[in-house]
């Protein structure tokens, strides 16, 4: 009795709450992409649902290659508007979108993301320069004969005397991650050319140098953590000997707990990013189906407000969270292509 | 029932000793049992309470009462929407502390009340228009740093580059303490509104009533199917090799990765049919795909635990299979299929993977009003929190997570009400 | 489209929610004259109710088959395309995953990159140490819940241990990467032994304290309805309860155990985030448990939300890993058939 009744009043249930939101026109912004981006797209959407008419944009967090996936698939309701993407978009996608017939794109450059190495309160802040990062973290490291031998660094010492007497422990994101790219190229590659023997390779084959650069080794002292960076903390927190790579938004929050070490002798503070003078930083996009915006209200708005000073500029509420901005050269740039919706990516 | 029945003839001393070492062992196989119930037991009380002295702050929330002017330059009785609060907002706290002038300082001062409080005094003009021209006197939440600090969760005693609030914010914050404009009370917001940014502002409803409409969907499509499937298969199907293939058809779905029922959602429900996407209705529909292995192989179990007496007693009085079933086998074999469902539901309460190829790992701000509005889950909600660099998040995620778990225990009393109704023991 | 899908899923609910029970005779006597519970009613008319009512069980079965079908198809696309870019033989028989160079079109000696033993490894490890703790704790809990406790105790017992399946993997995996972990490490430091802070051990443990009730629940409900009958006679046989317990009513319980226990691994096998959170990321082929491990579940997550291009390889691999993982979880299961046949009593 007690069943039917219940499995009874479930089946009306479903049905008024079927009969009272059937589909209609969407009415609503659809946003996809990067949860590196997510953070700061988010906050946008907030002010812009509460301060406009509008509703407040739906933001997913898939990715950025699940992102452009999604919104290359098709233009219409039901696909999305805008993706966010931690990298710029690939000549691959661009003819995905353009065969699914997306031709008019406007990509936003919205600011940049510092990626800093941090450790423990409780440890010495650590002065590293990008060779020793290199060193530290390469698969295959120079073995002073002209050859390469698999890294067999287990101290931060046995680099270099001045560093600290501890074991290599670095926890960063996975291979499918765009941090571990932008580290990669940025802090890796950086200090692959401070070493001799492999600048040499550069111009005798570079895909050994290539391949030589971009290896992280795989014997445990580089932990592939995942992407959750608030674990990353809390991990470096427990654990004084390890590093992390992450964000610097998760380092500006938890300054408490953990301290950004020191690149090439400059700390990552907000305004050493902002400069340039930290080299390990890397850009923010999102893109805009610009067919889209003529029938989904308040895309131009969402992109006004994304695009206002208020918003991405030096003081602007993005950049109280995290968000490293542009210099404002930069930002004039995308404010009138995001607001003219200028097409900017050539097919 | 296990007492020794001692026998009055020859029992030897050998005997004796292997009727000793019988009950020895019979005694150390129920110290077994009980430690394992006691090591569970403990687990779950283990997590419960890390859960609880985590997640207890995010039900308080500081709170700074200050006075807003409500002039006519700013509001326009016509355009509440579009009228000026935030000036209204500033002014009020610059008020605080006139002395403050410096732009830099300015900035700082304005930014330790939450910026909800400009959208919080809208909503307060809207309700109460007649106010206009009057200098009103209202709780607005402060920003989660200074919520944090009031908590100690930022600690005043670390060097200033250490924290995120700065030692003038941390004078400022004392001296209105102890004007008695600061309280702490209990954090509402948390429970009525939906997800944002702001910690301060963020709340958990949304992401709860989405768990609701999804899990409807989830029941009402996996327990009357799933009790089905196992009826038919271990009731009717005759036993051969094509039975045989969908009973380890069943048994490996249950090994498959969630994240692959959520492509499979994806390519079927929204590609194929055209449904909404981040839809708790498609939410629902991928989590029966997922919880009805569950459903299905506790309830096989179920029935053949039948004793097949039971079966034969009742054909041999006359009745149809449908009848022996309805009314002899179902009702003994309900516990079970219970006990399934239980565990399926609360599989699929706390998933997300499947939920990220649908479209639910998103930011929903809006409060869903059905099956078909844009709406993520609970668990997604709590992965999202966890993620969150702001601070504040860490008490909100740990809040969550109880708000989950009050959710499955009312879930769980349910069903085991239901279970107990149907209990028969042989 | 929109509308007829809903349609049907509305017209299936209302045929699933009128087969319950008494609802299913009223329903069906609504239709066929003369038919209603107790009443007399033609045997041809009943012949027909219960023929209609298998039809919608077996309809009802095919659902799961159908979503085998279609896991299968959604699978097998993007693995056919893997396979154009990767051999198969690398993939199957490599023993080294390491996607981290093969993202770039340009990267030489990428192929060797994609071997899933060393994740299929992981996943057999990680399984182990979770089963190793649930199947035991799971069982004898069950037992004890059966046959010793007070059916009251009983009843306050089995839905605190559910509780434990139902609390977020989140948690779970805070759990494990901030307080089993670090416990086994500094253990390990206090006894000479390298125990990596992203220990399989650490993961495989909480996994196994978050499968107890899949066991437990599962396994009580199935020797609970063990009949009474067996056991009086075992006991007037002289047996002790402990005695019959493993000789009689285990055996007799096994087919439900085995699906308990099934249930459980395969649940084990199917999650993610503990294993992200405690164990790390990094393929090692290892059985050794305080060495860090990957899953293939894992690894399929985290190829799936990336910031690569979905169509360079390294998307595509984790279709491959999802369509292999079933049909090696597919072997596993005729397996454990063939066993269960071979060892299930029938009693009564």
């Amino acid at each position: 009795m007690f069943r039917s009744t219940i499995a009874l009043g479930a089946a009306v249930a479903l049905t008024a709450s079927l009969a009272t939101s059937a589909a209609n026109a969407r009415d609503q912004i659809r946003i996809v992409g990067s949860s590196t981006v997510y953070p700061f797209a988010t906050v946008v959407a907030e002010k812009f649902g509460k301060s406009s008419h509008f509703k407040t944009p739906v933001i997913e967090s898939t990715g950025s290659g699940g992102g452009f996936k999604l919104f290359c698939a098709g233009l219409g309701e039901g696909h999305p508007d805008i993706t966010n993407a931690s990298r710029a978009i690939k000549k691959s996608e661009v003819e995905n979108c353009a065969k699914n017939g997306i031709r008019n794109i406007t990509e936003v450059k919205i600011g940049y993301d510092g990626i800093v190495i941090a450790n423990s309160r409780d440890a010495e802040v650590a002065n590293l320069t990008k060779r020793q990062i290199f060193l530290a973290l390469a698969k295959d490291i120079p073995d002073g004969k002209g050859g390469f031998k698999a890294n067999d660094y287990i101290k931060w010492s046995d680099i270099d005397a001045s560093l600290p007497n501890r074991k290599i422990e670095v926890m960063g994101p996975p291979p499918t991650s765009g941090t571990r790219d932008a580290f990669v190229e940025l802090a890796m590659e950086g200090g692959c050319g401070k070493i001799k023997e492999i600048a040499a390779l550069k111009k005798t084959d570079k895909n050994i140098h290539k391949a030589v650069c971009q290896s992280i080794r795989e014997d445990g002292a580089f932990v592939e953590a995942g992407e959750n960076d608030v674990l990353i903390v809390r991990k470096l927190e427990a654990n004084p000997n390890a590093f992390g790579i992450f964000g610097f938004s998760f380092l500006d929050q938890n300054g408490d707990k953990v301290q950004g070490s020191l690149i090439d002798g400059k700390s990552p503070t907000f305004e050493n990013i902002a400069s340039g003078a930290y080299g390990v930083s890397r850009p923010l996009f999102f893109y805009v189906k610009n067919d889209q915006a003529k029938t989904v209200p308040g895309i131009r708005e969402y992109l006004a407000e994304f695009a206002s000073e208020n918003a991405w500029g030096e003081e602007g509420y993005l950049s109280d969270k995290g968000l490293i901005p542009m210099p404002a050269a930069e930002r004039k740039k995308y404010m009138s292509d995001a607001k003219n919706l200028t097409t900017n990516i050539m097919m | 029932m296990t007492d020794s029945i001692s026998l009055p003839i020859a029992a030897s001393t050998a005997s004796k000793a292997r009727l000793a070492s019988r009950h020895a062992a019979e005694r150390r196989f129920r110290i077994y049992g009980l430690l394992a119930v006691l090591f569970g037991l403990s687990c779950i009380l283990t997590l419960f309470v890390t859960i609880l002295t985590g997640g207890y702050n995010s039900f308080s929330q500081t709170v700074i009462t200050l006075d807003f002017e409500l002039d006519a330059d700013n509001i326009d009785a016509s355009d509440i929407h579009g009228s000026n609060f935030r000036t209204i907002v500033r002014r009020s706290t610059y008020a605080l502390f006139p002395d403050v002038t410096t732009r830099q300082d300015k900035r700082t001062l304005a930014n330790i009340v939450s910026s909800g409080a400009e959208y919080q005094l809208r909503d307060f003009v809207i309700a109460h228009p007649d106010r206009i021209g009057q200098t009103v006197t209202l709780q607005v939440p402060m920003s989660d740093d200074l919520d944090q600090l009031s908590k100690g969760v930022i600690r005043a005693e670390l060097d200033e580059s250490e924290r995120r609030v700065s030692d003038i914010e941390i004078s400022w914050f004392n001296s209105l303490r102890d004007q008695g404009k600061i309280e702490t009370v209990f954090n509402g917001t948390f429970f009525t509104a939906s997800d944002s940014r702001e910690p301060e502002l963020a709340g958990i409803l949304g992401a709860a009533l989405g768990s609701f409409y999804t899990l409807l969907v989830t029941l009402a499509l996996s327990f009357p199917i799933g009790v089905a499937s196992a009826i038919y298969l271990e009731e009717f199907a005759p036993k051969n090799r094509l039975t045989q293939i969908i009973e380890i058809n069943i048994n490996n779905l249950a090994a498959v990765p969630s994240i692959v029922f959520g492509l499979l959602g994806l390519a079927v429900f929204l590609n194929f049919f055209g449904l909404p996407r981040s839809a708790p209705l498609v939410g629902g529909m991928v989590l029966a795909l997922m919880t009805l292995p569950t459903i299905i192989i506790a309830g096989r179990a179920a029935l053949k635990s039948v004793p097949p007496s039971i079966r034969q007693a009742a054909i041999g009085l006359g009745a149809s299979p449908m009848q022996t079933l309805m009314d002899h086998t179902l009702p003994l074999a309900m516990p079970g299929m219970m006990t399934g469902t239980i565990l399926g539901m609360a599989q699929a309460l706390g998933e997300t993977a499947p939920l990220l190829m649908i479209g639910m790992v998103a930011f929903i701000v809006d409060i869903p009003g059905g099956v078909t509005d844009p709406a993520t889950v609970m668990p997604v909600q709590i992965y999202l929190w966890s993620d969150s660099p702001e601070r504040a998040f860490v008490e909100r995620t740990s809040g969550a997570i109880l708000v989950l778990l009050a959710f499955l225990v009312t879930m769980n009393a349910l069903a085991v009400i239901l279970r107990k109704k149907f209990e028969t023991k042989w | 489209m929109s509308i007829s899908a809903l349609f049907i899923v509305f017209a299936l609910l209302i045929l699933a929610g009128a087969l319950f029970q008494k609802t299913a005779r009223r329903v069906l006597a609504g239709f066929l004259p003369g038919a209603g519970p107790y009443r007399a009613q033609s045997v041809r008319a009943r012949k027909i109710k219960e023929r209609i009512a298998v039809v919608f069980l077996i309809g009802c079965s095919s659902i799961a088959v159908l979503t085998t079908i279609g896991i299968i198809l959604s699978l097998v696309f993007e693995s056919a395309r893997f396979f154009t870019l990767i051999p198969i033989t690398d993939f199957l028989f490599g023993l080294q995953w390491s996607p981290q160079t093969a993202l770039r079109a340009d990267q030489v000696g990428a192929s060797g990159l994609f071997g899933m033993i060393p994740l299929f490894a992981g996943t057999l490890l990680i399984t182990c140490i979770a089963m190793a703790i649930a199947a035991p704790v799971g069982l004898m809990a069950a037992i004890y819940m059966s046959e010793y406790a007070s059916p009251r105790a009983r009843d306050i017992i089995k839905p605190c241990l559910e509780m434990l399946a139902g609390i977020p993997t989140v948690v779970y995996g805070f759990f494990a990467a901030l307080t089993v972990a670090p416990f086994f490490r500094n253990l390990g430091d206090a006894n000479g032994l390298a125990i990596s802070s992203e220990s399989a051990l650490a993961a495989g443990l909480v996994m196994g304290i978050m499968i107890i009730p899949f066991v437990s629940s599962l396994s009580e409900d199935v020797i609970s309805a063990v009949p009474r009958s067996l056991r009086e006679g075992s006991y007037g046989l002289g047996a002790t309860q402990s005695e019959t317990i493993k000789q009689v009513i285990l055996p007799a319980a096994l087919p439900g155990v085995i699906g308990a226990l099934l249930l459980a691994t395969s649940r084990v096998i199917g999650e993610t985030m503990i294993v992200v959170m405690a164990a790390g990321l990094a393929a090692n082929l290892t059985a050794n448990p305080f060495a860090a491990v990957t899953t293939v579940t894992v690894q399929i997550v985290t190829l799936l939300v990336g910031d690569q291009e979905f169509d360079s390889a390294k998307t595509l691999a984790a279709f491959a890993l999802g369509l292999v993982l079933f049909f090696i979880t597919l072997a596993l299961n005729v397996i454990a058939l063939v066993i269960v046949n071979k060892y299930r009593e029938q009693y009564d």
